[in-house]
């Protein structure tokens, strides 16, 4: 119960309350309990940018689950991918999600198989060729709609977009989401990914110069409806929007209001920030029509 | 912060739902508010994710919680709302304001005299300021009194006329120390496009002072 609460804030963009609820659960959880708790709480804490921490549950998770041929072991061995994976230490994330593929596999665990083919796919985008990255997300995909799990489908693209920009190809991330935002749109219900996935290809958008399709994707968006990173995507999305049209005054109203540190993601934020700033100041050297 | 009994709160569901209610008890843990007539035949909630929202003054207070129904007496249920997340406030501004605490002064040009009086600068936006003076008859100066200030922001000196659009006590209401004067500055464009690049020079260097802050004090890992 716990475990589907704190992935339900995860899942809402809230990933400190996700910690949280996952730090008090493991107080009372018992050993094999403890092990997969412990892997959930090494993606939360990792996503609030305590990457440190992060590293140390997974290794306690690894000493109560290694060796144990069981959902807790492939939950680890997924776990060390994804954070593998996101310290971009790319050999070593696709032995993890390999023997995690294989051991899902084995013990029939469709939703950590559907969780590593996405992870392998992102991989692949960066380590062998863009072409097997997109067909492996292709399967990924289908392993996700088959357990109907749609935020993992959005994952998916969105991780494999990511993956196309670290390999310096932004014109084909764009295209990539710009395909994939209509599949997301039709989905029944709104996803944290999905909303990740628009503004994601609104921030592409936005550094293409194609402003106008950019401010139309957040322009449809609810900014109340926000959480967590996905608010703090949409008022730094709102605010490059505003400066590059020369509006100021909303530029620095929607800079006022960011709040990015403490995140995983706080360091690259902050560099878009130093970029926004710099943005802005050049524009009062230009007329304006605010 | 949690609103006050009998307020109307909103409700707003993960997919988007809003529903409206009204509270009943609360305290800094939880809230209790009435079943929602919208909410119609369905389930009850058993940790439903929510957002409660109340209006406040220029925006909306945002609390993240947990709903719970609860049986409180004979069939008659409550939703409990637990604090999941942190309390924010939905600015509704138009511009930004910077906080600043630097000498200016104010003149109130009704009146034969128009000295300046020595004043606190609080805060500053494109299209206006607050500040704090000493002399308490500012509070007897009604909304639209025309005055003039001078004052800095970003190093660059500013000279505006405006009006007052209210004024607060500092201190007791009864016993004021003195008087929080709110101006709103004569629309002039370049004016304003002036004062808004200083207003970002601020803007920026407070950003880079509260970065400073939190890497000084991020724990090592």
């Amino acid at each position: 119960m716990t475990r589907a609460a704190a992935r339900a804030a995860y899942l809402g963009g809230d990933f400190h309350t996700a910690a949280q609820l996952v730090e008090t659960a493991l107080e009372t959880a018992s050993p094999s309990e403890a092990a997969m708790l412990r892997c959930d709480l090494t993606r939360y804490l990792y996503l609030v940018g305590r990457s440190a921490a992060a590293q140390d549950q997974l290794r306690v998770a690894g000493t109560l689950a290694r060796g144990g041929r069981d959902e807790a072991e492939a939950t680890w061995l997924a776990t060390t991918g994804w954070l593998r994976l996101h310290h971009l230490e790319f050999a070593l994330a696709i032995d993890a999600a390999r023997e995690a593929l294989e051991l899902a596999r084995t013990l029939g665990l469709a939703e950590i198989e559907a969780d590593v083919l996405g992870q392998i796919a992102s991989l692949e985008v960066v380590q062998l060729s863009p072409e097997k990255g997109l067909a492996r997300a292709e399967e990924a995909i289908a392993a996700a709609r088959a357990i109907g799990d749609l935020d993992l489908v959005a994952e998916i693209y969105v991780n494999v977009a990511a993956s196309l920009e670290t390999m310096g190809d932004q014109a084909g991330a764009t295209a990539y989401l710009e395909q994939k935002l209509p599949i997301v749109e039709a989905f029944p219900r709104p996803t944290l990914a999905g909303t990740f996935l628009k503004l994601a290809l609104a921030q592409l958008l936005t550094h293409e110069d194609r402003i106008d399709e950019a401010a139309h994707i957040v322009g449809g968006m609810d900014p109340r409806r926000l959480h967590g990173v996905t608010r703090i995507l949409f008022r730094l999305t709102q605010a490059e929007i505003a400066a590059k049209v020369g509006n100021l005054s909303a530029a620095m109203l929607w800079i006022d209001e960011l709040d990015i540190s403490g995140w995983a993601y706080s360091d690259q934020w902050h560099t878009q920030l130093d970029e926004l700033l710099k943005v802005v100041a050049e524009g009062f050297d230009r007329p304006t029509d605010d | 912060m949690s609103p006050h009994l009998g307020a109307s709160v909103t409700l707003l569901g993960d997919d988007g739902e809003a529903i409206t209610s009204m509270v009943v008890f609360s305290d800094d843990h939880q809230i209790y508010v009435a079943v929602p007539g919208e909410w119609g035949a369905r389930p009850q909630p058993d940790g439903l994710f929510f957002e409660v929202t109340w209006p406040g003054t220029n925006g909306a207070h945002v609390l993240p919680v947990v709903a719970y129904a609860e049986e409180v007496a004979h069939g008659r249920h409550l939703w409990r709302l637990t604090i999941s997340g942190e309390y924010r406030f939905d600015q509704r501004r138009r511009y930004v304001r910077v906080r600043v605490q630097t000498p200016m002064t104010i003149a109130n040009l009704v009146g034969a005299s128009g000295d300046s009086e020595r004043a606190t600068m609080l805060d500053v936006s494109e299209t206006s300021l607050s500040c704090a003076v000493d002399d308490v008859t500012w509070l007897d100066a009604p909304a639209k009194t025309p005055v003039r200030v001078r004052f800095t922001v970003a190093d660059l000196q500013f000279v505006a006329n405006g009006v007052v659009l209210r004024t607060t006590p500092i201190g007791s209401d009864h016993n004021p120390e003195g008087a929080r004067v709110v101006v709103i500055f004569e629309h002039r464009m370049d004016f304003a496009d002036r004062l808004r690049r200083a207003v970002f020079e601020e803007q920026r260097r407070r950003i880079a002072e509260e970065r400073e802050l939190i890497e000084r004090n991020a724990p090592e890992e």
